[in-house]
């Protein structure tokens, strides 16, 4: 086993132990967690604070978010048959929540194939509206590699453990990842639902030689935003000869053709 | 009545044919829990005629709206029918996506500029579920 003391500069850890305090602390006095679990082959116990947070965390998978009080956590990561954390720790990091932060905590591999604790800052403000966030990240054992949307590079030369974000038009999205500077997909294509207002985290897990790599992705909510305006005059640039002045009276005759999946009318109620 | 989102400019997309209302497909639908659903048409245009949205002034406070869908018809009732200069629109409550349900409809009004091509201000009629 190997132990691997990251010291956290930024963001992280997390835990569901920790919830339970995390109901009386203020909003300002959390943040935000997710977990994510690249490392094939290895369930584990993550133990924050000393106290197991994550029971049985499979590889390839995510959990989150969970909301923990603001400042330093010592996490640990054991073996999933390990009865505590008295022995010695796969893993293990010193970890900032930051206030009002979200944060995500990785367990991979580096590029090279060794086991780390890596803390990421989960991008999650407001996005243009009509459009999605993606936050690629690479957290793999491979080298460099481009990010395929459509089969165009949309990301190139990415390293581990390394992320970059991108704002897109909402929609579904095919997605895979090559090695840089080709286009031969060593995970997916696979469809990513991306909806607007959002921002979806995808990571480039397991290993490349052990030709287990694969995608593990988790979306925040919450970052809508409003268009700027509504341009509903004269598409042509000109108004109309004589514009009338009210034309009530045709619209309580004709109904106004409104919505609709299929149509929708509008009609005087109770008018004076 | 089209799905639209949004322009290249950040604006609302309103339907090019000036018959077509707009549903603001990144919104709340009609009829839906939550949010304002909001729906835009235009006014006029010098070729097409009447817009489907040109008489939206002439509602007052009380009138009811239907919306046909689907699975059925929606009733809103008209709570405030308001105008704001385009550059005042509050788009952030306009197009909120919680709070208590609600229906906007979205115009033009005012005086047209020629030399922009357009008018100065936004009609908006906002309707709560009967």
């Amino acid at each position: 086993m190997r132990r691997l003391v990251r010291a956290a500069g930024g963001a992280l850890i997390a835990s569901a132990i920790v919830l339970g305090t995390a109901g009386v602390a203020s909003a300002q006095e959390t943040g935000s967690v997710y977990v994510v679990h690249g490392i094939p082959d290895t369930p584990v116990d993550v133990y924050v604070d000393g106290e197991r947070a994550l029971d049985d965390f499979a590889p390839g998978t995510t959990k989150g978010p969970l909301s923990l009080p603001s400042g330093p956590h010592q996490v640990a990561v054991f073996p999933a048959d390990a009865a505590d954390d008295s022995g010695e720790a796969l893993l293990s990091a010193q970890a900032e929540v930051p206030a009002g932060g979200n944060v995500t905590l990785a367990a991979h591999l580096t590029a090279e194939g060794q086991p780390s604790l890596t803390p990421l800052v989960n991008e999650v403000g407001e996005v243009p509206a009509g459009q999605a966030r993606v936050v690629v990240r690479h957290l793999a054992a491979a080298p460099a590699v481009d990010v395929l949307a459509g089969g165009q590079a949309v990301v190139s030369g990415l390293t581990n453990p390394n992320q970059e974000a991108l704002e897109v038009p909402a929609g579904t999205v095919s997605a895979a990842v090559a090695a840089a500077g080709t286009t031969e997909p060593v995970i997916g294509p696979a469809d990513l639902s991306l909806e607007e207002g959002t921002t979806t985290f995808v990571h480039a897990i397991g290993s490349l030689e052990q030709d287990s790599l694969e995608l593990v992705t988790f979306t925040v909510s919450g970052g809508d935003s409003a268009p700027h305006g509504v341009p509903s005059g004269a598409p042509s640039g000109a108004p109309a000869a004589s514009v009338p002045a009210a034309g009530w009276a045709a619209m309580s005759v004709l109904g106004l053709a409104l919505v609709g999946f299929s149509l929708a009318r509008l009609r005087p109620a109770g008018r004076r | 009545m089209v799905a639209v989102g949004v322009a290249g400019d950040g604006q609302m997309e309103v339907p090019e044919r000036v018959a077509d209302v707009g549903w603001y497909r990144f919104g709340p639908a009609p009829g839906a829990a939550t949010g304002s659903a909001v729906l835009a048409g235009h006014v006029d245009d010098r070729v097409q005629g009447d817009g489907a949205f040109a008489d939206l002034g002439g509602l007052a406070p009380g009138d009811e709206v239907l919306v046909d869908r689907p699975e059925g018809s929606v009733a809103y009732v008209v709570r405030e029918v308001r105008t704001f200069r385009k550059d005042t629109l509050p788009v952030a409550d306009l197009f909120r996506e919680g709070g208590p349900p609600r229906l906007a409809l979205v115009t033009c009004d005012g005086p047209f500029d020629t030399d922009v091509g357009r008018y100065r201000d936004n009609l908006v009629v906002l309707a709560e579920p009967r």
